[in-house]
């Protein structure tokens, strides 16, 4: 199978120092990290990781720092403090491509990729599903690096079909949910508001701190008014002629009417809500997000 | 002008047009583009119907659009129902050439207008709503041709008592249209009839008759004046009333400007009447005028001129037995003493040449077998013009042929009463005349097969007495029986011997050139004085030159009045110069409407030509074109796509 995507170094190159943290307080003890209310060590040891300025000295592995003379702090399993999920729309909307671009799908893929890179860098453990019309795959949250290696293997497998259902799979995920974390949706939200708000409450209820992003193809958002569009819907097949000005006005006043319900939703619900061209690169979309999420804390 | 349905075809070359608008409506129609979309949830139904219906919009806006320009094309053709009258009195290719009758009889007033003036109007207006294009000509009675002419440059009405060469008034060219506005009168509508009847053009001459006719006429003319003066001088006329009511009215005289007498008068309507009329004082020389008061709608024949001469006599020979012949002398006599000078009664067998070459009238009467002075005055040059009353001689019930003046004539005894019965009682012999028919005449013996023209005829229609003039220009009026005393009829014995023969007489006598009846203002006359080495002077009465006569063969006095003739030689006179007296009668016809190859002759009321050209004037067909070009136009506003 070839691979789709490629999670390339220059797509992560600029988050290298970057960190994706959770707003809320989580379990889990990793200092200066995620708050956990819980004292003590996981009793499995997971591996050393190198002394970051500003963390407590109490982590320090005092005995491997006589030995090298560098400060290394031990890593339990326990002490991945943030579960995050990435839920990836896998319906067939995402696989829309304007001439000349790649796919929302390719595009929210790469964005997972990105994150869960992010994450897993910092130790967070990431789980990760593709939904369509429920939750098709899953993949438990790790936070070792062959994680990474099964995400990316995970999404270079699947291909987007399918209708959209994205609020019955958020569901069905936040049924899963055990501990509180962070959840980040990469979808094109196709689906009924109030069933996505029903989603994303859930996750909410489950302590999640959530990330929603609403991917879009520009391509989805402008009709010539001098042309006529024959278009057919790649979930159900069903196909309509338009013109372009009523399809532009039509498209406009429906995104506009969906995009202000779930906004006023996600406001209500705390919920961390952004709008994602796909024609925009990667890293300035993850940079808006992340700056976004940052000034918020 | 073709048999297109169109004025002006050549515009339907624009048609081709409608390939641009087409062209443009395939370049700019929207291009499909065919995706894959993620979702239509945002596509509500009325999104695709909006797409169906824009669709259709279109199409339906191409072919607005399309009707636009063959609407517009059409529109600047001018189609045209059919070769109607009235299309081609609006095509602008129709050259339309107009004649107003300017007979005196168009001088009749309605509401203070006269009829030529209205009629002048009437086609001013006309050429002003025809299109701006289109030639519009006037007949020029000057020139006798047709002249251009615009809306608003047309000369006022003016009457003209000279009838117009009525072969010119038809004008030649291509399908030329003629329109002719006038009272149509009898007399001009047979002039009328006879000119476009005698076209020998294969062009079709389309005739537009347009009535001003007055819907009850009613009128008062004064006939010819004729002047007496011998102890007393009288003036003697005839009016004439056309109308349904009777008129009150007063007739007066004047000589030399100043009214020397008038006469009450009644009359009754469509009446004529003999009124005489006394001068106050004697007249022997100069002219005047006879009038009317009445202010009737036609005034130029309520006023007559007359020549206040004394007339001089005329010497009259009766040839024949003295005792038949008396009835003849004593008519005469009591007819008109001073007119019938000399009655001269001779036995056939005692005339001498002298007698017969002095008298100006010769009446051969009462006698049994042709006398030889009857075949001397056929054979024998004349030394002056005479006229000469033929009788039928003495016939006896065994004679069944008798030869008068050389020829021979067979003798009918009437079967049945016969009478006498004039021929008319509008010529100038008979006008006035107190009876139509002579019933108590009654006429035994006749002959049969006279010549020549009828003066006065017999109950079953033969020629009772009829005239002739010879190539020396003498009067032969022949009568059919004797009109002394005679066996063959009690004319003699009647009423009707008097004023009958008096009008014979004078008849006979004014055929003559001295006389020649009266001269009608217009119409031509034989010069009397042609070949004369000097010319005859004609002056108006105050004495200005009107006309030189010399080497011409007619002539025409054109307005009525009194004229001084100077003849070369001779001593001057006056001469009155009257208006036609067919003028005054007004009986009125319309031309026959017919529709040949070569020939349409219509009549349009005024009110229907105008009604037709205000309301009608691009016709239905291009106002019913107009209104879809309104309702094009809104229907391209409505179905164009909103910005």
């Amino acid at each position: 199978m070839t691979t789709r995507f490629i999670l390339r170094p220059e797509h992560i190159a600029p988050f290298r120092n970057v960190s994706l943290r959770a707003r809320q307080i989580v379990e889990g003890m990793i200092a200066g990290f995620h708050k956990s209310p819980y004292h003590g060590f996981s009793a499995e040891f997971l591996e050393y990781r190198a002394y970051q300025p500003g963390e407590s000295a109490g982590a320090i592995d005092w005995r491997l720092y006589a030995k090298t003379d560098r400060s290394y702090v031990r890593l339990f399993e326990d002490e991945t403090n943030l579960h995050a999920q990435v839920m990836v729309d896998k319906s067939a909307s995402m696989g829309f491509a304007a001439e000349g671009r790649e796919s929302k799908f390719d595009y929210a893929c790469t964005l997972a990729a990105a994150f869960a890179w992010i994450l897993i860098h910092q130790r967070d453990a990431v789980a990760v599903a593709a939904f369509d019309e429920t939750v098709t795959s899953y993949l438990p949250p790790r936070s070792t690096n062959v994680q990474l290696q099964n995400i990316l293997t995970l999404l270079n497998g699947i291909e987007a079909s399918s209708a959209t259902r994205c609020g019955k799979a958020i569901n069905m995920l936040a049924h899963g949910i055990k501990r509180a974390g962070l959840t980040i949706v990469l979808s094109d939200l196709l689906d009924e508001p109030e069933s996505i708000m029903r989603g994303l409450r859930h996750l909410r209820f489950k302590r999640q701190d959530v990330l929603v992003l609403w991917l879009l193809d520009p391509q989805e958002c402008s009709f010539s008014a001098r042309n006529a569009y024959r278009l057919q819907d790649m979930e159900n097949g069903n196909r309509v002629m338009l013109d372009g000005a009523v399809a532009a006005e039509h498209l406009s006043r429906g995104m506009a009417e969906h995009r202000q319900v779930l906004e006023r939703g996600c406001r209500e619900l705390r919920i961390d809500f952004a709008m994602v061209m796909t024609n925009e690169p990667y890293a300035d979309t993850l940079v808006k997000i992340l700056r976004k999420r940052r000034q918020k804390r | 002008m073709s048999g297109a349905p169109f004025f002006e075809p050549a515009f339907l070359w624009a048609l081709f047009a409608c390939l641009i608008v087409v062209a443009l409506h395939l370049l700019r129609r929207t291009k499909t583009v065919t995706m894959a979309f993620s979702s239509l949830r945002f596509f509500q139904e009325r999104a695709v119907t909006a797409h169906h219906s824009r669709r259709f919009r279109q199409l339906l806006l191409l072919l607005v659009r399309l009707l636009t320009v063959i609407v517009v094309v059409l529109l600047f053709a001018r189609p045209r129902c059919g070769d109607t009258l009235f299309e081609k009195l609006v095509n602008p290719r129709q050259e339309l050439s107009c004649w107003i009758d300017a007979t005196p009889s168009m001088g009749y007033r309605k509401q203070g207008v006269a009829l030529g003036a209205k009629a002048t109007k009437l086609l001013d207006t006309l050429m002003a709503l025809r299109p701006a294009s289109a030639q519009n000509s006037w007949y020029d009675a000057a020139s006798g041709t047709y002249l251009p002419r615009k809306a608003g440059t047309v000369l006022p009405f003016q009457v003209r008592y000279q009838a117009p060469a009525w072969y010119g008034l038809i004008p030649g060219g291509r399908q030329p249209m003629l329109l002719v506005v006038s009272d149509f009168q009898e007399s001009t509508t047979a002039a009328l009839e006879r000119a476009w009847g005698s076209r020998t053009s294969t062009e079709k001459l389309t005739v537009i008759c347009v009535p001003v006719t007055p819907a009850a006429p009613r009128d008062l003319s004064v006939g010819a004046v004729r002047f007496r003066s011998d102890r007393k001088s009288m003036v003697t006329t005839t009016l004439h009333a056309y109308g349904k009511q009777p008129m009150h009215t007063a007739i007066w005289a004047t000589v030399d400007h100043v009214r020397c007498g008038s006469s009450k008068v009644t009359i009754a309507a469509d009446d004529s009447l003999e009124i005489h009329i006394p001068l106050a004082r004697v007249v022997n020389d100069g002219w005047g005028t006879v009038m009317v008061a009445d202010e009737d709608p036609l005034q130029f024949n309520n006023r007559q001129v007359f020549v206040a001469t004394r007339s001089r006599g005329v010497s009259v020979l009766v040839i024949g037995d003295a005792k038949r012949n008396y009835p003849i002398v004593a008519a005469l006599a009591a007819a008109d003493s001073v007119r019938w000078q000399s009655l001269v009664t001779r036995a056939a067998a005692l005339v001498t040449y002298d007698e017969i070459a002095s008298a100006d009238l010769v009446i051969v009467n009462g006698y049994q077998q042709e006398p030889p002075v009857l075949r001397a005055l056929q054979r024998a040059p004349a030394g002056k013009k005479q006229a000469i009353i033929i009788a039928a001689p003495e016939m006896s019930e065994r004679e069944s042929q008798v030869t008068v003046s050389g020829t021979a004539y067979s003798v009918k005894l009437a079967e049945q009463l016969l009478t006498a019965v004039l021929p008319d009682t509008l010529s100038l012999l008979w006008r006035g005349f107190p009876s139509f028919r002579a019933t108590e005449v009654a006429i035994y013996r006749y002959l049969q097969g006279l010549t020549g023209e009828t003066l006065l005829r017999l109950s079953n229609r033969v020629s009772l007495v009829t005239q002739k003039t010879d190539t020396l220009g003498r009067v032969w009026i022949t009568v059919a029986t004797p009109i002394g005393v005679t066996a063959s009829n009690n004319w003699c014995e009647t009423g009707f011997y008097l004023p009958a023969l008096d009008r014979l007489a004078r008849h006979a006598v004014a055929m003559l050139h001295e006389e020649q009846g009266e001269w009608i203002a217009g119409k031509g006359r034989a010069n009397p004085w042609y070949g004369s080495n000097h010319p005859t002077l004609i002056l108006d009465e105050n004495s200005r030159e009107v006309s030189r006569l010399q080497q011409q063969p007619t002539f025409v006095l054109e307005n009525p009045g009194v004229y001084r003739i100077v003849p070369p030689g001779a001593e001057a006179y006056w001469k009155a110069v009257i208006p036609d007296p067919a003028e005054s009668r007004l009986i009125y016809r319309f031309p026959e409407r017919k529709s040949t190859q070569n020939l349409s002759v219509s009549i349009v009321r005024p009110t229907e030509l105008f009604a037709y050209l205000r309301h009608n004037h691009s016709g239905m067909l291009i106002t019913v074109l107009t209104i879809l070009l309104l309702f094009l136009l809104a229907a391209e506003v409505a179905l164009r796509d909103k910005p």
